[in-house]
């Protein structure tokens, strides 16, 4: 698989308390502390727009979404550039989008109204050349996405389903058994 | 998924031969510059003028609110401009002219913002769209999927002929004279890529409109403009065009001036090329805040500014192209998917009477509307884009416009359609009624993204968007009619100085700290094609912004005779009322009472200008001369990869092209109508540089130009691998001697 880009979305617990623009000030910090071991450059508010992209923190290889794709929010780590190789992509991915997750959920900006689901993952390859919406890049992004999965929550403890058909990018939707906590999660990647 | 084909590879043949020549063209000069063989200054307005803008922070710093840091980024030393880092995300400007689009061009630009963008499309006050955080490096393939759905991004900035907008009822119009769809559509391409309209000293925008009466094709204040007029002669209806010129806004608004009451359709596109060709040779250069054609005119007056144009218009070399769009007009008209209908009595959805009431007009044609998406801050996800292309689809015929209002809107809607059309775009989130209501704002990219951005125009029209939809059904219909415009600088890129509320950004210090404002604008027009600009009243913290909107409203409100507009309010009533207002906005508590102040709309950050930059809104003044000798030699380069490739053939073929490149540049300093065929170039080059000895070298004489003349006259069908080789040499001599042949001669323009 040759695709350079990789998106995975952790969704958010639903919650009342929580709003979207109280990201903002947390991604600013996270640029001024570089919490994160790569180049972050800005913060870009979408909230206006329904169901959009949220909060971005846009950075120089990898954005971070507070997506409200979906009308669901959750973290999207989006990989444009400079990755690993297509063997470690997925795990790379994984493991930035999850530590991610922590830095959000322990923010005290955001008074522990944040908190993700670790039983349902989106993995999306925004890459219409290397790896077209069809069914022969569904079944070897499966394969791939599977063995992860197999190591984060075990043999037969998973489901993956497709997500919508082209000119949708190819995406499949990851939903676990059980719901382990994001750090244990973590340390399995 | 284990395909390794590239975009170029996956769409050969499906572009414009030209257009994806081009794009070959610039990915040489991508890789050029990477590998330190194109200069700085010559790749910035190149890749300005396939549409690479850049953004803020590219110079490698950003303020995070407490201090600058660099941002280091891999590329190193590497830059795309002066002062200006290679990996540093920048801002790509695709062209819509006149703001028409199909559902396949929808799709490509949803696909893109999706895999370059941070999944956002932006609709401009010039009918662009625009992708923002967009690397460098996939650019070549991001204009290749353009291209492949009839979209170029060339010249969509620099030194150039801009997007060419237009009314977007046209040709749906009630009260337009005529549709001036094709026109716009003629010129756009007529221009594009021109040879009269390469060597500016600054920008240049064209805008039509139908009528003289309505705020949507905004000639007045545009570089070149027409307005539609028909006149009889010899009882022959006959169009034509109110011809403008210099017009613009920016720091120092000008009115465009009237050259021609009347101007025949027929003369439209020479009289295009005549003005550009005045401000090619007569514009400043040097000064870039006075380059515009508006200084120009006002410069030589305009009287002596229009004989010129029509002297030149006398030396023009005849073009076919002048007329031969005339012959089918109708080439741009749309056909309705469905036949008319009424809208009938039957039961509507929620909400959809107040978007009647603002976001739909009865088209010409009876039976059909158009329907304005009104769009907040511009912008849209690329789910929302599919979906608008599903219902052009499905509902129009595959015809959609992006308005100069930073909104979409549907055309040849069959009326009994609307509630349908209504809830579906509902389900996406693009349904809100208001559009041209005072909860429609428009705004610049300001400080989120733009170099020269001093406050938060998004984050102020955010935040009044916000404030103002609350109160929405509760306001009065002359406060509701208002149009509130921010733009981030005095540039006024949000149009600032034709609204009825403009604001344009600045900074103030306040007790020995930055504190964003925005001064307010008063007194401006948008009807009448925008006949009137405003002034600056007084500046107020942003963050005092809307209480100055409300106040502004109640005031004029309470205030206003029946039927008065704003404008004509404020001419009544004098500013100095609207001082007052903005003088009991402006006090700004100190730090410690209230921080809030020293931070802008939308960023927590404390308020610094430190990060503002050197805006790319100028371009590099690049002469023609210039870009042609650095074409010829990238077209060496290309001659060498190809000698390389085992490719003797088309090596020697494009070392020939390379300094028929390098001819034709130099010449057409003696002759602006010089044409593109080789037996012209030659005899031409022959003629003033060769035979004037002009082109000598002072030690190997003609020597190099011989090289020219004998790859010309003694062509060879299939060159050997060594005689190829020779050729590509002689070009790259021929080329150099063309660059001595400038610095020895300097700008030749006779």
């Amino acid at each position: 698989m040759q695709s350079e880009k990789l998106q995975i979305k952790v969704f958010a617990r639903p919650s009342a308390e929580f709003q979207v623009e109280a990201v903002i000030p947390v991604f600013h910090r996270f640029i001024r502390e570089h919490a994160f071991d790569e180049l972050m450059i800005d913060v870009a508010d979408y909230k206006h727009v329904k169901h959009g992209p949220g909060i971005v923190l846009v950075g120089d290889a990898n954005d971070y979404y507070l997506d409200e794709g979906g009308g669901r929010p959750g973290l999207l780590f989006s990989r444009k550039r400079h990755g690993s190789g297509p063997e470690g992509r997925l795990r790379e991915g994984f493991a930035r989008a999850l530590r991610a997750c922590v830095l959000l959920e322990a923010a005290p900006e955001l008074g522990g109204t944040l908190r993700f689901k670790t039983d349902e993952v989106l993995v999306r390859l925004p890459d219409r050349l290397h790896a077209p919406n069809d069914d022969a890049s569904f079944t070897e992004l499966s394969n791939e996405v599977s063995a992860l999965a197999e190591r984060l929550y075990g043999a037969g403890a998973f489901s993956l389903t497709r997500g919508p058909a082209a000119p949708a990018a190819l995406e499949l939707v990851l939903q676990a058994k059980a719901t382990p906590d994001l750090s244990a999660l973590l340390a399995k990647v | 998924m284990t395909q390794s084909l590239t975009w170029k590879e996956r769409l050969n043949g499906q572009m414009r031969e030209d257009w994806s020549r081009e794009i070959d063209v610039f990915e040489t000069q991508l890789e050029l510059r990477k590998k330190g063989k194109f200069e700085e200054k010559m790749f910035a307005e190149t890749r300005l003028r396939r549409g690479i803008y850049g953004q803020r922070y590219d110079n490698g710093q950003r303020n995070d609110g407490e201090k600058t840091q660099e941002l280091k980024f891999p590329c190193a030393d590497l830059t795309k401009g002066p002062s200006t880092v290679w990996d540093a995300p920048g801002m790509m400007r695709i062209k819509i002219p006149y703001g028409k689009m199909s559902a396949a061009q929808m799709d490509v630009l949803c696909d893109l913002a999706e895999e370059y963008s941070d999944q956002i499309l932006h609709v401009t006050t010039r009918q662009d769209i625009q992708l923002h955080f967009i690397h460098i490096e996939d650019t070549p393939d991001l204009m290749r999927r353009l291209a492949a759905v009839d979209i170029t991004t060339r010249e969509a900035c620099g030194n150039s002929v801009r997007n060419v907008t237009a009314c977007p009822y046209a040709g749906v119009c009630n009260e337009e004279t005529f549709d001036v769809t094709p026109y716009a559509d003629a010129i756009t391409f007529f221009l594009l890529g021109h040879d009269d309209t390469q060597d500016f000293g600054r920008k240049v925008k064209i805008a039509f409109s139908g009528c003289k009466a309505n705020p949507c094709g905004l000639v007045n204040f545009h570089d070149l403009g027409g307005i539609a007029v028909v006149r009889e002669e010899n009882g022959v209806k006959k169009r034509g065009f109110e011809f403008y010129v210099g017009g613009g806004l920016g720091s120092v608004p000008y009115p465009a001036a009237l050259i021609s009451e009347f101007l025949p359709e027929e003369e439209l596109l020479p009289m295009s090329q005549a003005v550009s060709r005045v401000f090619a040779r007569l514009g400043e250069r040097d000064n870039r805040a006075k380059a515009r054609i508006k200084f120009l005119v006002k410069k030589l007056g305009v009287e002596e500014f229009k004989r010129l144009v029509y002297e030149e218009r006398g030396k023009l070399r005849p073009d076919e192209r002048w007329t031969a769009f005339l012959k089918d007009l109708h080439s741009t008209d749309e056909s309705p998917l469905k036949p008319p209908s009424e809208l009938g009595l039957a039961a509507r959805p929620a909400g959809f009477d107040a978007w009647f009431k603002t976001n739909v007009k009865p088209q010409s044609q009876v039976g059909y509307s158009t329907a304005k998406v009104a769009l907040p801050l511009g912008d849209f996800s690329p789910a929302q884009g599919r979906a608008i292309a599903n219902l052009m689809r499905r509902y129009t015929g595959d015809t959609l416009r992006t308005t100069v209002d930073q909104n979409l809107m549907f055309r040849w809607v069959p009326n009994a359609d609307l509630p349908a059309l209504y809830s579906e775009l509902a389900a996406v989130g693009l349904a809100e009624a208001g559009a041209d209501t005072i909860t429609d704002i428009t705004a610049c990219p300001g400080t989120d993204t733009c170099k020269l951005g001093i406050s938060s125009s998004r984050g102020l029209a955010a935040e009044l968007r916000r404030q103002l939809k609350v109160m929405e059904n509760d306001l009065d219909p002359a406060a509701s009619a208002l149009h509130v415009k921010c733009s981030g600088c005095f540039n006024s890129c949000a149009q600032h100085h034709v609204a009825d509320l403009g604001f344009l950004g600045v900074s103030r210090n306040v007790n020995g700290r930055r504190v964003p404002h925005f001064q307010l604008v008063v007194g401006g027009e948008l009807t009448n094609n925008a006949a009137n600009y405003g002034l600056a009243i007084g500046a107020i913290p942003s963050k005092n912004v809307p209480q100055a909107v409300k106040q502004l409203t109640d005031f004029y409100v309470n205030g206003k005779q029946p039927g008065e507009s704003f404008k004509g309010f404020v001419d009544r009533v004098g500013k100095k009322p609207i001082r007052k207002i903005v003088d009991g906005l402006n006090q700004v508590p100190p730090y410690e009472v209230d921080p809030s102040f020293y931070s802008d709309w939308g960023d927590p950050r404390e308020y610094t200008i430190g990060d503002m930059g050197v805006g790319e809104c100028a371009g590099e003044v690049v002469p023609f001369v210039e870009m042609g000798l650095a074409a010829s030699e990238r077209e060496v380069f290309e001659a060498q990869i190809l000698l390389d490739e085992g490719k003797p053939q088309e090596a020697a073929s494009r070392a020939f092209s390379a300094m028929l490149v390098a001819a034709r540049s130099l010449t057409r300093q003696k002759n602006q109508n010089l044409g593109d065929g080789a037996d012209e170039i030659v005899k031409e080059f022959r003629l003033h540089f060769y035979e004037t000895k002009l082109f000598w070298d002072p030690y190997a004489h003609g020597k190099f130009a011989q090289y020219f003349f004998k790859a010309y006259e003694e062509p060879s069908k299939s060159p050997s691998t060594e005689l190829a080789h020779q050729l590509v040499e002689e070009a790259q001599l021929f080329v150099d001697a063309a660059y001595q042949c400038y610095t020895r001669t300097g700008n030749l323009t006779s």
